[in-house]
């Protein structure tokens, strides 16, 4: 191929250059030497009105005019091309160059030229910037020191991040795509440290502190029958049930920092006017983190989920996108190459395919459609039925186990069984339902593109929802619903003592155990059955194992198990303090596992996920886990009565009541501004206000799709005058050139035939033809 | 690394690190790359032009079908085969690194898509573009090639030439979320 472009280029910048090649459009912007582009030209010169009083302006054009003459004594290839693009562009770029100084320094990486020629330039700024002013030195000498301090300190930030050299392999090796899995992975990993720092420093090491300074031990004032008394240390008990408690998070793991109910609700006093009160530092840090997690969603969401909306609005981009965008240049790997250049073949077949496709369902008869929508309906209330199935056994599992707690004189992998039932059930559900969702929608007969979606959605919905029912089927306890059918002595006394006395730590406990229950059986899938898989496929040759084939890494599917993890982390944050730093571990433990099994079970899946639109994918999905997590919280702390006998809140009628509290202590302006901003009158300005700037943007984001449409239809309408004016130009220089060369015009046409399938500017359009007696055979 | 530091005064390195996108500890690291290439060579001489060959054995290149126009974009060679200097390789790593902006990338990329170096993109470069993508195994057949150039076409020929002038490049580029993501090689 290369070999041939000489020839080519001969012909194109020879004697007879297309006028077309010499359309300013054409040529104009993407020069050698010249594409700070008019973009960037206009850039410089506003900011250039500001400073130009300040700083002297440079003549730099003479530079890229000797480097020119450099190139003329090149191949006559070059000399032509580099000729027939410098003289639309000289004055463009004289007047760029001019226009640059001293300032602009860091500008000059954004040139696309030579490093020699980027290095003459810089010396000259340099060197006028030296004989101008030696006053601006200093300023800009610490500037410089600031500047390389930052370099170097972005320098040792990058050196330093996690598992730098692992993602980096990985993204060699399986592309861009799964790197950001394991990007996603690392973010999670690192936000939960913050949580976990947050809390670790300003709940439980003030707990522990203040533990020991106090030496009163505080009474409960509740009735004794309601008193929460959750392990008696002088009980003996046999060893396997220290295991049961470590994995139930029950017996001596109750009373421990790892849980609410061990929190008291102190307010220590240091002097008069310093004090520490837990309730408020308790209430405050958990609005703390979850405002945290959702500004760092929320950031990150919104830069992808732009560039997802541009996407969406023109979705006939897919192609270009397929074609330019599509080559991962990270790939190092000679099988990962193979298998991108084989994806991106099928993804163009398919995608081609299902096009056709398209055209032939516009066609199909109104029963098929009636027969296909049946079908859709069908499947979707079987879906429903799957859903409302696992709700169900998440309901009677946790009512069984509620009721079933205190039996542990029976055999002890019984009671194991029962305290983790819920768990259990909520796990074998997440596990089983997707994949019946998987073959149902294979019949439903959607788009390929469509089928992902749909089936993320439902699993989505399923693995959320299971939480909240969980979170219901607790608030359902507590509320006593059925209380008298779960104990004999109803005493209205204690309304709230039931089976769950504390039913934060139970909810705790529950997170907890789904927490690791979670880790292992990522573990044991893993170990059990990738690993076992991929031994069976690679050494048994008969058609089962083929069929079955080799694991694919799904990325869907991976990013629900953690986001649902981190949902549990998010909830079990509150219920649970120290339960951050296990989901620290278990993501951190989920790294190694995952890349582990990347690497040696899996292959990376035939149609990947492209990289840019997991990204926002992720964050959204982890939006709504955020939702998930964050509501009932809210809830429990704003409406529902906290247990009267454990936890920071012990005795009061709201979580909520620990922010009044502290409110009532501040001076009364301050007061007076903080019932003004929790009064309804505030609510209901605010959303006023808010709604009138959403609906700015929206009339301004309307404005600009009704601006781009306009555009475009301007620029298919200068793209057809540029053609019409060419065809005259053509025709009247083939009219002068008939005169006196028709002999040479024929040689010409002989020698260039590519040219006029790359040009059909040239060889079409006759219709335009306005000069009688002229047709197309008479063009050069 | 203390053996590689030394082929460079500070002076140097401040004024590589002022012209690309790396800091001084990454030219060092970039230098490294560029003379396990061919240790001999760069030993002898620093300024010396590694043949494209050699380059194209780099892990990041060897595998990339556009290698050779890579090489042939970034090289500032006389004689015009592909060989890469120092400075032409640090231009080229800085053009794919991480902190270059989506314009620069764009016109590298236009270079390096525009195989018969017309500055238009026309179908031929285009055929060759989804041929270099899809391997050499078994290339699409004319009936879904011709679909597929009349799609691009469709989606990016805004003023309906037949060909894609950098503007309209640079365009559906815009819209091309997986562009900034993939045209890149980290070091």
């Amino acid at each position: 191929m290369l070999s041939n472009t000489g020839d080519m280029e001969d012909e194109r910048f020879g004697s007879n250059v297309p006028i077309g090649m010499q359309l300013p459009s054409n040529k104009a912007m993407h020069t050698y030497g010249t594409t700070l582009t008019r973009r960037k030209l206009k850039e410089r010169q506003k900011s250039a009105r500001g400073n130009s009083t300040r700083d002297e302006v440079i003549n730099m054009a003479p530079i890229l005019h000797a480097d020119d003459v450099a190139l003329e004594n090149g191949t006559p290839v070059a000399s032509a091309r580099a000729n027939s693009m410098y003289v639309a562009a000289t004055s463009e770029e004289d007047e760029f160059l001019n226009s640059l100084t001293y300032k602009d320094l860091d500008k000059l990486k954004e040139l696309q030229c030579p490093m020699s020629t980027k290095r003459e330039i810089r010396q000259r700024l340099l060197e006028q910037h030296g004989a101008a002013g030696k006053s601006s030195q200093f300023s800009s000498n610490s500037n410089n020191k600031w500047h390389r301090f930052r370099e170097d300190s972005r320098d040792v930030m990058r050196q330093a991040q996690l598992w730098r050299g692992s993602i980096h392999e990985i993204e060699g090796r399986f592309g861009n795509g799964i790197r950001s899995y394991f990007a996603f992975l690392r973010w999670l990993f690192i936000l939960n440290l913050y949580i976990f720092f947050l809390i670790f420093i300003f709940i439980v090491i003030p707990t522990i502190v203040f533990e020991q300074l106090r030496t009163t031990t505080i009474n409960s004032t509740v009735l004794a029958e309601c008193q929460y008394n959750p392990y008696n240390p002088n009980e003996i008990r046999s060893f396997p049930e220290y295991i049961i408690w470590w994995f139930t998070g029950q017996g001596f793991m109750e009373n421990t920092l790892l849980f609410y109910g061990y929190y008291e609700n102190v307010i220590q006093n240091f002097s008069t006017n310093f004090y520490y009160n837990i309730p408020l530092a308790y209430l405050l840090i958990a609005f703390f983190y979850f405002l945290l997690s959702l500004v760092l969603i929320v950031r990150r969401a919104a830069s992808g989920l732009k560039e997802s909306l541009v996407l969406d609005e023109d979705r006939f981009y897919s192609y270009c996108n397929k074609v330019f965008g599509g080559w991962d240049f990270c790939i190092t790997n000679d099988h990962a190459a193979e298998l991108k250049h084989s994806s991106l073949k099928y993804e163009l077949e398919t995608d081609l395919l299902e096009e056709r496709a398209l055209q032939e369902r516009a066609k199909r008869t109104r029963n098929e459609k009636i027969v296909l929508y049946l079908k859709r309906f069908l499947i979707n209330v079987v879906v429903l039925l799957v859903l409302a199935a696992s709700m169900a056994a998440i309901y009677f599992s946790a009512q069984y186990a509620l009721t079933n707690t205190s039996t542990y004189d029976s055999n002890f992998f019984l009671d194991l069984l029962v305290t983790y039932l819920v768990s259990i059930v909520i796990t074998v559900a997440n596990f089983i339902a997707p994949m019946l969702f998987e073959l149902l929608i294979v019949y439903e007969d959607y788009t390929p593109a469509f089928t992902i979606k749909f089936t993320l959605a439902r699993t989505v919905l399923l693995r959320l929802a299971s939480i909240v029912f969980l979170y219901v089927v607790v608030y359902l306890q507590i509320n006593c619903n059925n209380y008298e059918d779960l104990r004999g002595d109803y005493n209205e006394a204690c309304e709230f003592c039931n089976g769950t006395k504390c039913w934060e730590t139970y909810l705790g406990q529950e997170m907890y155990k789904l927490t690791i229950l979670d880790f292992f059986i990522v573990l044991a899938v893993t170990l059990f059955v990738e690993f076992p898989r991929k031994l069976i496929v690679e050494h048994c040759h008969c058609g089962l194992a083929k069929w079955w084939g080799q694991q694919e890494f799904s990325i869907p599917r991976n990013v629900l198990d953690i986001v649902y993890s981190q949902t549990v982390g998010w909830i079990g944050a509150f219920y649970a303090p120290l339960l951050p730093v296990m989901v620290v571990i278990k993501f951190f433990v989920f790294f190694y596992i995952k890349k582990l099994t990347l690497i040696y079970n899996c292959r990376p899946a035939t149609r990947p996920y492209r990289a840019s639109r997991s990204g926002t994918f992720f964050f959204i999905i982890l939006l709504f886990g955020f939702v998930v997590a964050a509501f009932p919280v809210v809830i429990s702390v704003a409406i529902i009565k906290p247990s009267s006998d454990c936890g920071p809140f012990r005795g009061w009628d709201s979580m909520f009541f620990a922010m009044t509290n502290a409110i009532q202590q501040l001076p009364n302006w301050l007061q007076q501004i903080f019932w003004f901003i929790g009064s309804s009158g505030f609510a209901a300005l605010i959303i006023v206000i808010l709604c009138l700037v959403v609906y700015y943007f929206f009339a301004l984001s309307s404005a600009h799709k009704r601006m781009i449409g306009l555009l475009k239809d301007q620029l298919t309408l200068e793209g057809k005058d540029k053609q019409f004016l060419l065809d005259r130009v053509n025709r009247l220089s083939g009219q002068l050139q008939n005169n006196g060369r028709d002999q040479s015009a024929q040689n010409l046409r002989k020698r260039s035939p590519i040219r006029g399938n790359e040009n059909p500017t040239f060889s079409r359009g006759s219709t335009h033809s306005s000069i009688p007696g002229q047709t197309d055979d008479d063009f050069p | 690394m203390g053996t590689t530091t030394s082929h460079f005064t500070q002076d140097e390195l401040q004024e590589y690190s002022d012209l690309t996108y790396f800091t001084k500890k990454e030219i060092v690291y970039v230098f490294k790359k560029f003379s396990e290439l061919d240790p001999d060579l760069v030993s002898s001489d620093k300024y010396c032009r590694i043949p494209k060959e050699k380059i194209c054995q780099m892990p990041e290149m060897k595998v990339n079908p556009f290698n050779d126009r890579i090489c042939r974009v970034f090289s500032t060679s006389r004689n015009f085969d592909g060989s890469l200097s120092f400075e032409d390789f640090l231009d080229m790593m800085s053009a794919f690194s991480d902190q270059a902006p989506k314009s620069l990338k764009v016109e590298y990329a236009f270079k390096i898509y525009d195989f018969n170096e017309d500055d238009l993109l026309d179908a031929e470069d285009i055929e060759m573009v989804i041929n270099r993508l899809t391997g050499s195994a078994e290339p699409l057949s004319e009936k879904e090639m011709d679909q597929l150039l009349k799609n691009i076409m469709n989606e990016a020929d805004l003023d309906d030439d037949k060909q894609l002038s950098y503007a309209e490049f640079e365009h559906i580029i815009s819209k091309s979320p997986d562009f900034l993501n993939s045209f890149r090689i980290r070091i």
